[in-house]
């Protein structure tokens, strides 16, 4: 779904104009955008530049910093398994493994954009390990069955 | 029994102004405000509150050098980043009463007379940013955020989003963060206290600190002293999950042996436990009569960290808790100083070889020097604490514990 980069550009001007131009609100602004084109495409950093001041190169060290922003797009749908030290006492290396079988190469959206995986460290779930978040939802504890209907929602 | 203070509303969490206040809830913030900033600090100073999220500041002297200093300026600064492997607490108690962290940071903000108050929540804790952005709505549109800012104006709340990185919950980091940047930690001094966010004085505190200050306000430093030992007063918050019948958060007065909330939390016959986190250290059996106090773990060389008990079984190899361990280090370190960012990742390769089980022989020292370089030679909590657990099962293999 490639989109024209002066629509883009456009789109992320009302972003920063409803959070605010100040460096501070980078971060939130970035989420925005990332939520919007599942990643932070290069007309939007160009319009960071124009609107916030922030130089693209500075916007990409911060891209590049947090797990959360991608440069490249990610699914509209993102699912982080939980790899960290309670998980993998549950299974979270299996449920890694179902979610390559089922969804593809960690990272790499499928379904025509919708779905993506990647591993994470510990979201604050441990209790219901193992855990995952789906669509920024907790998905506690996974279980295989889950990962498929995953697969199946996009069929 | 101890009868829970922080989870109090578990069963029946007040999700609405209205039922915050009929249960009881702003009694602190009334009070606060009804004997003025010096005196709620000089109360939080006495109760000997120290801070909960993992280094163990005094609450009370840490505000009042934001409340005495000369730059009108200065922010109170929440800490909700909670990423410590192990440790969902800070999410536990949001969920469960996340008026009285608001109340918590109300009076914080009073007390340093806050220009602003910010509200940093790891990104992956959605559920509970829009939580506590709604409360703090509720709270403003009711009025009480009135007159709580400097010269009697009304106190401002925002709400930030983390990014998914855990070296942010380090508070120069997690400034760096709010500011727009790459949240890499900076030196200190200077102190928060004295140039914290926007080089403005800043009182930063864990969630779980501030959910404990509207009771001490009401009830008194004395109150906070009867429970807990001299030296660690209070109580304390645990994430316990693992090989445990029942994980889940445990509030228990501190100086109760170890022991105890292992029954709680339903734990058999178990290998070893992780207390206190990523950057915490094994414990075995034979320390498990061991009183949970910052004093008594510090006996040990342990520490309690942010509270959180990770349990293993016999069945578990404790070098592959390490090596996940070793992961998680080698992946968020900020990669500021060569000490940590190339250290962490040979730690995690040598971690690898002895989880597999082939090992060169020569892991072990050098796991132990390495370690020795990266709490010496790193800038900050993440690098000089990434081998602690570590360096503990080193001396718990060479001391014939380990079962697998
Ligand atoms: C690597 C690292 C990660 C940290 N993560 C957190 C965290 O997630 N939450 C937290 O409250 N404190 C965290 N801290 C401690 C903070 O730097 C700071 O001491 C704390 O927020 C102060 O609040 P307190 O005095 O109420 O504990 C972390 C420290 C380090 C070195
Ligand atoms: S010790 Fe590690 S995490 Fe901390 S500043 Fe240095 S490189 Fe970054
Ligand atoms: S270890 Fe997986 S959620 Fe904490």
């Amino acid at each position: 779904m490639p989109e024209d980069d002066r629509e883009i550009r456009e789109r992320v001007r009302g972003l920063i104009a409803e959070t605010g131009r100040e460096r501070s609100q980078l971060l939130e602004v970035l989420h925005k955008v990332q939520k919007e084109f599942r990643h932070v495409p290069r007309a939007a950093a160009e319009a960071i530049e124009q609107e916030m001041l922030v130089p693209v190169a500075d916007t990409y060290g911060v891209i590049t910093f947090y797990d959360l922003l991608s440069e490249k797009p990610v699914g509209r749908k993102v699912l982080r398994i939980c790899e960290d030290v309670t998980c993998s006492l549950h299974g979270a290396e299996q449920l890694a493994a179902e979610a390559e079988k089922v969804l593809g190469p960690e990272g790499q959206p499928s379904r025509g954009g919708e779905v993506s995986w990647t591993r994470c460290a510990c979201l604050g779930l441990c209790d219901k390990a193992p855990a995952a978040l789906y669509d920024e939802q907790p998905l506690a504890p996974l279980a295989p069955g889950a990962i498929r209907k995953v697969g199946e929602e996009h069929a | 029994m101890h009868e829970s203070v922080l989870l109090r509303r578990q069963t029946t969490p007040a999700l609405d102004l209205g039922s915050y206040l009929a249960s009881g809830g702003l009694a602190g913030l009334k009070k606060a405000r009804e004997i003025g900033a010096a005196e709620t600090v000089r109360i939080v100073t006495e109760s000997g509150l120290v801070g909960r999220g993992g280094a163990g500041f005094p609450t009370g002297r840490k505000w009042d050098s934001v409340r005495t200093a000369s730059d009108p300026e200065r922010y109170f600064v929440l800490n909700a980043d909670e990423s410590e492997p192990g440790t969902f607490k800070d999410r536990v108690m949001i969920d469960v009463d996340p008026f009285l962290v608001l109340e918590g940071v109300l009076i914080g903000s009073f007390a340093i007379s806050a220009t602003r108050a910010y509200i940093y929540v790891r990104g992956e804790y959605r559920r509970e940013a829009d939580l506590l952005q709604r409360c703090a709505k509720e709270l403003e549109a009711a009025g009480y955020l009135e007159g709580l800012g400097p010269e009697g104006r009304a106190l401002e709340i925002e709400i930030r989003h983390g990014g998914g990185a855990y070296i942010c919950g380090e508070e120069t980091a997690l400034f760096r963060s709010i500011e727009g940047y790459r949240g890499e930690p900076m030196s200190k001094p200077p102190f928060p206290t004295v140039a914290g966010l926007f080089r403005k004085p800043t009182a930063i505190n864990n969630v779980e600190t501030v959910a404990n200050v509207p009771d001490i306000v009401t009830r008194g430093a004395s109150w906070l002293r009867s429970l807990g030992t001299e030296r660690s007063p209070g109580i304390k918050l645990y994430s316990v999950s693992g090989n445990v019948e029942r994980p889940g958060v445990y509030e228990l007065p501190f100086g109760t042996p170890l022991r105890e909330l292992l029954e709680l939390a339903g734990a058999h016959d178990l290998q070893a436990i992780l207390l206190g986190g990523a950057a915490g250290t094994f414990v075995f059996p034979q320390d498990f009569d061991m009183p949970l106090s910052y004093e008594a773990a510090q006996e040990r060389h342990a520490t309690l960290g942010s509270g959180a008990l990770i349990a293993f079984d016999h069945e578990t190899n404790l070098w592959r808790v390490a090596e996940r361990l070793g992961s998680f280090f080698a992946h968020e370190s900020c990669g500021q100083c060569v000490p940590c960012r190339v250290g962490t990742r040979r730690q995690h390769e040598m971690l690898e070889a002895l989880a597999d089980g082939h090992g060169r022989g020569s892991e072990r020292d050098l796991l132990a020097r390495l370690g020795q370089v990266m709490t010496d030679a790193s800038i900050c909590g993440l690098g000089q604490t990434a081998s602690t657990a570590v360096r503990s099962l080193l001396d718990a293999e060479a001391k014939g514990l380990l079962a697998v």
